[in-house]
């Protein structure tokens, strides 16, 4: 095999690879969609894109950090701390809107020091962030008792079931997060910064970008969108679950390497991550339709993720 | 040449596989399907614990004798709201005509079953408490209330406790998860039957866990060797219990009562550790459940509350439990027998 000879199908299976998330959820849609009549209609769509916008918030904010060549761990444990946050001001009287930017301001706090331990004292972001999903997830036991917060507020109620016409709320706050980091990432310095030093950090701090500074920003906005999603995710729930929330940690990593995006950094698609977490729900929503065993599920799961590392393989 | 044109192989297998997979079980599926009756779904907590495993088996069971479409539904742990809400919210939209569900907690459904009730869908209420007023704030009603007693579980083990110990002795409690309201019920239950007559001398939290009690026993019959029996909370605990007393050379002392019925506490009745166990009965829980869809459905008025049957089983009746595992060995007293008779 000459490097001549493997450069043009390489080329082609990388091309492929970045397509692998819109691919496969045709896939999964058009095979969900042969096995049951109930998949495929406008109220289904219709939940499955509301189930899928947690999923979409939670993984743009993963973005950031994956877009620095890092990681964000953290966000199984900041997840239900902004719902808990959330919890106890609402339930301590605090005007839901003040509540609810507190919450934000709490995920934006845990991102802050995070960013700051990776950026200022170069530790390893692996541990850095599992570390804190450890500390974070023992404060917001600490903080709840251990207990689910009931937030019975009709605002909340109001987000997560009703929206313009037939547009969902979630669907709109979603889409505005999409498109904020988007325009972020693609259409202004600070995200050309980002893309730089994941792309190669002593190459940036050549061209005198602040590294330190950019990679704190980074893991700052994972966290801020780690708080919308807790808001989120209270509404959907109607309380705050103060339990670890691993099943939206490796879903928001899986939705973002689903994604195109590369876990070595300098690379990002704000679509393709979104696509990657209405595939992953997708999966979920079809097997609940069908009746297909929990178990079933997870293998299924699993096994999209590790295809999409398979083709992430022959990306460049 | 040859590994890239082995990788896109197998990449493609890989593919056809997963989604084969999914194609295939869907059929099997819709062949199960019947247009008769209603249409039922019922969400629980998981089914990994054997509880929520047995009334899924007994409304799978007792849809297929009656040739009701039912598709049970859970999230992956006992505190999975979440996983648990999707699931709700999922299904909310695929026109059943009936709806059962096992809360995480007393608020974590309310939203997610919000639809259903505009829809004007029956919803059941399953096991465990749903939150009247925060469901009434947001305009959620239940149809009815399934479920197990469990101060009346907590009763009949203190009654059989007074028994046991000719009326008269020192106990302790083996108490479930701060706060979890059944554990509360159960607790107060065996207090009210046993005032005046049994001395508890200590109550203490082993949260539903065989290890837990395991250690907390041990502790206890350090402090307090005269006590001649225990009331667990559940099952795990109450093994937990005998092990701690075995180990402790005090076999055959101290006898142990705990709640659930699970296959391990009655394997330890039959072999004479566990003195005894009130078993609750999932599996008829789940049959209840789609007995009383179907009832709903075709517009009979089914009752505020149905009490599922519980049953003390000692050495005496642990044979025949067994052997009818997870059914009830005895008939039970069913408010919606005559609803969906023919």
């Amino acid at each position: 095999m000459t490097a001549t000879a493997a450069r043009p199908r390489s080329f082609d299976l990388a091309r492929a690879a970045d397509y692998a998330a819109p691919g496969a959820l045709v896939v999964v849609w058009l095979a969900f969609f042969i096995a049951t009549p109930h998949f495929l209609t406008l109220d289904n769509i219709g939940d499955l894109l509301v189930a899928s916008s947690i999923l979409a918030v939670l993984a743009l904010g993963q973005q950031f950090a994956v877009v620095v060549a890092g990681i964000d761990l953290s966000v199984g444990a900041n997840l239900p701390w902004a719902a808990a946050l959330l919890g106890a001001t609402a339930t301590a009287g605090v005007p839901m809107g003040l509540a609810i930017l507190i919450a934000i301001a709490g995920s934006v706090v845990v991102g802050v020091v995070n960013g700051f331990l990776v950026g200022y004292l170069k530790m390893t972001d692996f541990i850095v962030t599992l570390g804190s999903l450890s500390v974070v997830s023992g404060i917001t036991l600490l903080l709840t008792e251990g207990n689910t917060v009931a937030v019975s507020s009709p605002f909340l109620q109001a987000i997560a079931l009703d929206g313009i016409g037939p547009v969902r709320w979630f669907w709109l706050i979603a889409l505005a997060a999409a498109v904020l980091v988007w325009a972020t990432l693609f259409r202004t310095r600070a995200g050309t910064h980002l893309l730089a030093v994941g792309g190669g950090p002593d190459a940036a701090l050549g061209t005198g970008i602040p590294v330190r500074r950019v990679r704190l920003a980074a893991y700052a906005a994972s966290g801020l969108l780690c708080g919308v999603a807790g808001v989120m995710l209270v509404a959907r729930n109607g309380g705050a679950d103060p339990s670890l929330q691993t099943n939206y940690l490796l879903s928001s990593i899986a939705a973002v390497v689903l994604g195109g995006s590369s876990l070595f950094g300098g690379k990002a698609s704000v679509a393709g991550s979104v696509t990657g977490a209405v595939l992953l729900t997708s999966l979920v929503n079809g097997f609940t339709i069908i009746g297909i065993s929990q178990y079933f599920q997870t293998i299924a799961v699993g096994a999209v993720v590790l295809l999409a590392a398979l083709l992430a393989r022959f990306r460049k | 040449m040859g590994w890239n044109l082995r990788r896109i192989v197998a990449v493609t297998v890989a593919a056809a596989a997963v989604t084969g997979m999914t194609a295939a079980c869907g059929r099997g599926g819709d062949d199960v399907k019947q247009a008769s009756g209603p249409r039922i779904a019922i969400v629980t907590r998981n089914f990994t614990n054997p509880y929520w495993a047995a009334l899924r088996d007994g409304a799978l069971a007792e849809g297929k004798q009656r040739g009701v479409e039912v598709n049970v539904q859970a999230g992956t742990s006992e505190t999975d709201a979440d996983g648990e809400n999707a699931k709700i919210s999922t299904l909310a939209g695929q026109g059943y005509d009936c709806f059962g569900v096992v809360p995480v907690n007393a608020s974590n459904v309310i939203t997610p079953l919000v639809p259903v009730a505009r829809k004007k869908t029956p919803i059941l209420n399953l096991d465990s408490q749903i939150d009247p007023a925060a469901s009434s704030a947001a305009g959620v009603s239940y149809a009815s209330f399934i479920g197990s007693d469990n101060v009346a579980a907590g009763t009949l083990a203190g009654q059989k406790m007074l028994t046991a110990l000719n009326g008269t002795g020192k106990v302790v409690i083996l108490q479930g998860i701060a706060g979890e309201q059944n554990g509360i019920n159960r607790e107060k239950g065996f207090t009210e039957a046993t005032g005046g007559k049994l001395e508890i001398v200590q109550r203490a939290p082993a949260d539903y866990e065989q290890d837990k009690a395991l250690q907390v026993t041990e502790a206890i019959l350090k402090a307090h060797p005269d006590i001649t029996g225990i009331f667990a909370a559940n099952d795990t605990m109450g093994l937990g219990a005998v092990q701690a007393i075995k180990n402790a050379g005090l076999a055959g002392k101290i006898k142990v009562i705990s709640v659930d019925g699970i296959k391990d506490a009655l394997a330890s009745v039959k072999s004479g550790d566990l003195y005894g166990t009130i078993t609750q009965y999932p599996y008829a829980e789940g049959q209840l459940a789609v007995q009383a869809c179907i009832a709903a459905h075709s517009g009979k008025q089914i009752p505020q509350r149905v009490v599922a049957p519980i049953a003390f089983i000692d050495n005496a009746v642990v044979d025949q439990q067994i052997a009818s595992f997870p059914k009830p060995f005895a008939p039970f007293d069913n408010p919606l027998a005559p609803l969906v008779a023919g």
